[in-house]
Parts: structure tokens; sequence; C-alpha cells
């Protein structure tokens, strides 16, 4: 069990550098990669900016700094997933319709663990310099104090929400071993990621509860950044934080499996 | 059928584009869940922007000139129009040029350009025929929405909006050139949507920004997708303005499909030295 494991860390090691390898014959699409990943970052940033029109405006009570922080620190699980899951998106087509699986199934590995290394976006992690600077500025404008351990709790907590988004599409990409023609639902929860980048505090209950319980988005940047923000009321949802990150990624990894049971080849 | 006349030749000409259009019209038709799941996912978007702009509005009754009210209409109906000047013709160049199609393309007596406006005009009427009717119905009932000002302004809303289709069309061609430049542009296809959003005044009125940026917005043609048939919907442009808007956008549908065709020509050179 315990040589297995070590054996996928290390293949994992090996696929990231056979990615940065390539990535680098191409550098002009490298450099056009990482500045639209800035842009990217930007535009919600101007958003807020000049969203506050006023610097007394709140949006539900959270100042503008508030935001800037929630948002900054969103863009660190956000972008590890759009780093380590990209190719969630084409187990529809890619693998099961153009039958790309069994070529993974063959190999004694584990099969999620290939289709998620087959493609990795390094680009993606370029965002994370853009959140970094973010949740600084907004630190520093709310005289937060950081210690070694809070970098840690923030880097664990950025790595659940990770997980937390990872689990969320494994789970719907799992839904093609039944209907492999289908990514359908994977746009619009992607779209609701957007809820995510806000204080959850301003939705009705109704959409509340579907990011708490159901498509737990609200544990991904809100109620992380809560604990830094200092607002103990939340406490207990933070403390919830990893829990349902495992759950979730659980869900995520067991329809995974059941798929693949329910697996037939298109092959003839 | 009938004796071939130099008038039938053009209306053959024509009618190549039109059968484009009909084929990428047909091709949405296909696709009947994702339909269904889009009209839900325009819906997430305006709830996002109607829930932030409630908030904001807790104390204020106007924000640098909007009342709540105007800002829930503008970006519901902001959405609504992207619900159909919406495209993927980027996309379709750029799996084009991936696969080879291309120079299928190339070898057939069309024009590229006029070939793909065909094909986004196919996808835009698809959409203002099935899939916007049924997002303004949702949009109405779920969030407030005001009609608008007059019939007059509700006419041009609709002319204007027609226009931000050819002005989306034409920029949406030129991203989906740089393909031929580029081995994968699928960040840029991601990142430019969002890009668009901002700068064309979907997310955010072009009156709320600095006066640095409205003037730099102004030399751009983003603000003719969304901020001016949304402001005319609204009534806050009126008289000779109005109409001063309405010829930017026309000019500015000019000057895109100008640059397409250039950047076209830049391509077909790179198309050639690449050979094969």
């Amino acid at each position: 069990m315990i040589k297995r494991v070590i054996l996928h860390i290390d293949l994992a090691f090996a696929y990231l550098s056979k990615f940065i390898k390539t990535r680098l014959e191409y550098k002009a699409d490298l450099l056009l990669g990482l500045f639209t990943g800035v842009l990217f970052q930007l535009v919600t940033l101007i958003f807020i900016d000049v969203l506050f029109a006023k610097q007394a405006l709140t949006i539900g009570g959270w100042t503008k700094w508030h935001v800037l922080f929630i948002y900054g620190f969103s863009i660190f699980p956000l972008n590890l997933f759009f780093a380590f899951f990209p190719n969630l998106y084409n187990v529809g087509s890619k693998y099961i319709i153009e039958g790309n699986l069994d070529r993974i199934l063959l190999r004694p590995l584990n099969s999620l663990f290939q289709v998620l290394m087959e493609e990795v976006d390094i680009e993606s992690l370029i965002g994370l310099i853009v959140g970094a600077g973010i949740v600084f500025y907004a630190s520093a404008q709310l005289s937060l104090e950081w210690t070694l351990g809070r970098v840690l709790i923030f880097a664990i907590m950025a790595f659940c929400g990770m997980l937390i988004y990872g689990g969320v599409f494994t789970t719907v990409a799992s839904f093609s071993f039944w209907w492999p023609d289908r990514i359908g639902l994977m746009a619009p929860l992607f779209n609701m990621i957007a809820f995510g980048k806000y204080p959850v505090t301003i939705y009705n209950r109704l959409l509340q509860c579907i990011l708490m319980w159901v498509i737990p988005f609200a544990f991904v940047a809100f109620f992380p950044a809560t604990y830094f923000l200092g607002f103990d009321e939340f406490r207990p949802f933070v403390l919830l934080i990893p829990v349902i990150a495992a759950v979730t990624m659980a869900v995520g990894i067991s329809m995974w499996n059941l798929g693949i049971r329910h697996y037939e080849s298109t092959g003839s | 059928m009938s004796t071939y006349t130099i008038t039938d030749d053009y209306i053959a000409n024509l009618s190549k584009y039109a059968e484009y259009m009909r084929i990428s019209f047909q091709k949405m038709l296909a696709y009947r869940v994702s339909y269904l799941i889009g009209v839900f996912t325009y819906v997430i978007h305006v709830a996002v922007y109607y829930f932030l702009y409630k908030a904001l509005y807790m104390e204020d009754v106007t924000i640098k000139g909007y009342t709540l009210q105007e800002m829930l209409t503008y970006v519901s109906l902001g959405w609504i129009c992207k619900s159909f000047y919406l495209n993927y013709i980027d996309r379709e160049i750029t799996d084009d040029v991936q696969s080879g199609q291309v120079a299928m393309d190339l070898i057939k007596p069309v024009d590229f350009q006029l070939m793909y406006v065909a094909r986004g005009l196919g996808h835009s009427l698809f959409r203002i025929v099935l899939f916007t009717p049924p997002i303004i119905v949702v949009t109405f009932l779920l969030f407030s929405v005001s009609p608008p000002v007059s019939l007059g302004h509700m006419m041009l809303f609709i002319l204007s909006s027609s226009f931000s289709v050819l002005i989306y069309l034409g920029i949406n061609y030129i991203i989906g050139l740089l393909s031929i430049f580029f081995l994968s542009i699928r960040g840029v296809l991601y990142s430019k949507n969002l890009i668009i959003e901002l700068l064309s005044g979907l997310l955010i009125p072009i009156d709320w920004f600095p006066p640095w940026f409205q003037s730099m917005s102004f030399l751009l043609p983003f603000q003719s997708i969304a901020y001016c048939p949304l402001q005319i919907y609204l009534g806050r442009i009126q008289g000779l303005s109005l109409f001063f808007s309405l010829g930017l956008q026309l000019l500015w549908i000019v000057i895109i499909f100008g640059i397409g065709r250039i950047v076209w020509r830049l391509c077909q050179r790179r198309i050639l030295i690449q050979g094969g």
C-alpha cells in the first residue's frame, strides 16, 4: 500500500517535470498563457474596486477590504484546482467516447490519478502570485497580523478548498460514465464558483443552504477567510472545512470508482 | 430548373452563406439538454450580481446616479443581451485550425470571414429564437426588472443590441484567428470572455469607472457591446447623443471587420509558410 502511494508520488513529479519541459518548448504560448492568467485575476479585482464607489459603502456589512481579502483567498483554491484538475472536463469526450480510458485501465496505476495527471495546467499557478498580492494588500489595510502558523493554516485551507472543487467536479465528471455525451452540468456548476468569491451572507436562505450543504462552495473561500478576518461567529464552520473537503473528495472518488465499474469500452 | 442568369448567380452566392447559417442553427438544435442547462446558467449569472447590488444598496438610494431598480434592470438586461450576442466562432476557428479542417475551407470558393460571420449569425439566430425568450421570462419572474422607458427606446434598444451581435462577432473572429499564430489559446478564450464582460460594462456600468478609464473605454469597441444598448434601454441617453452612440457602434462594426480582413491576410501568409 505504502509502496503504491510512493510510486504514485514519484510519478506525479515525473508528469510535472514533463509538463514544465513541454511548456518551455513553446515560449510564446507560455507567455500568452501567463499574461492572460494575470489579466483574468485582475478583472474581478477591478470590478470590486469600482463596485465600492464610495469609501463608506459595504455589501451587507462587509467592507471593500474584507471583500478583497475573500476574493484574494479564493484565487488560491481556484487556481490550484485549475492547475491540477483541468482534465476532468475531457472525461466524457476524450476518455470515454474516444476510448482513451482503455489505455488508462491497462496500466497498474490508479485511473483517476492518471486522468488527472495527463493534463496539468501549470500556467494557472501564476494566479497565486496575484492572489498573494491581493491578500497582502487587503491585510495591510485591515492591519492583520501574519504569523508562520497562520500562513500554514492558510495553505492547508487553500488545499482543502482545492479538494472541495476537485471532489464536486470529479463527481460531475463521473456522470459521464452513464451519459458520456453530456458535459452540460459542468458549465452551470462552473459558474456557481462565482458565488463563492463573495460573502455568502449576502445571498438568500435557499442559496446559502445550497452553497453550504449541497455544493459546498461556501467552505472554499468565504469561511476560511472569516478565520483570518477575525469573525469568530463563523468558527464552527471554519472547523468543518477539512471535514467537508474530505467528504466531498470521498464522494467524488466513490462516484468515479462506481463509474469505472459501470464502464464498458466503446471498442468493438 | 430555370435559366441561369447573373442575378441567380448572385443569389446562389448569398445563399451559400445562408446555408452556413442554417447548418449552424441546426447544430445548436441538436444539443437539447445543454440548452436547458444553458438557461439555468444565465439565471446563476444574474443571481450573483443581483445579490451583490442588492447588498450594496442597503443604505443608499442612488449610487453614481443609478437607483437600485435601475442597477438590477441593467444587470438582468445585460445578461439577456449576452444570451444572444454570444457565439463560439472563436472556438470553432481554433478547432478547425487544430484539426486541419481550415485547409478544406481554404479551397472552397467562399470568403473565410463571411463564412464564419454566417455561422456566428446562425448561433445568434438560434439563441434569439429559442434561447433568449425563456431567459427573459425567468429573469423577469425571479429578479426585479423594469420595462423599457418607452416604445421608441425599446426599438432603438433592439437596433443597438443587434449591432452588438455584429461587434461581438467581429471581435470573436479576430480572436479565433490568433490560434493560427499560437499553439493553444484555450486560456485566451477563457480570459477573453471575462475581460469583455468587464470592459463592455456588463458587470458594472462604464460611468462607475474612474474618468481616465471612461475615456480609454471610449476609444475601445467593447462598451458598444453592452453599455450602449443598456443605456438606451434605461433611457439614460437621449436625443443627439443617442444617435451618436448608434453611429459609434456602426463605425466600430466597420473598423472591426476591416481589421478582421487584414489579420486574415496575415494569417494566409502564415498558413502558406507552415505549408504541407
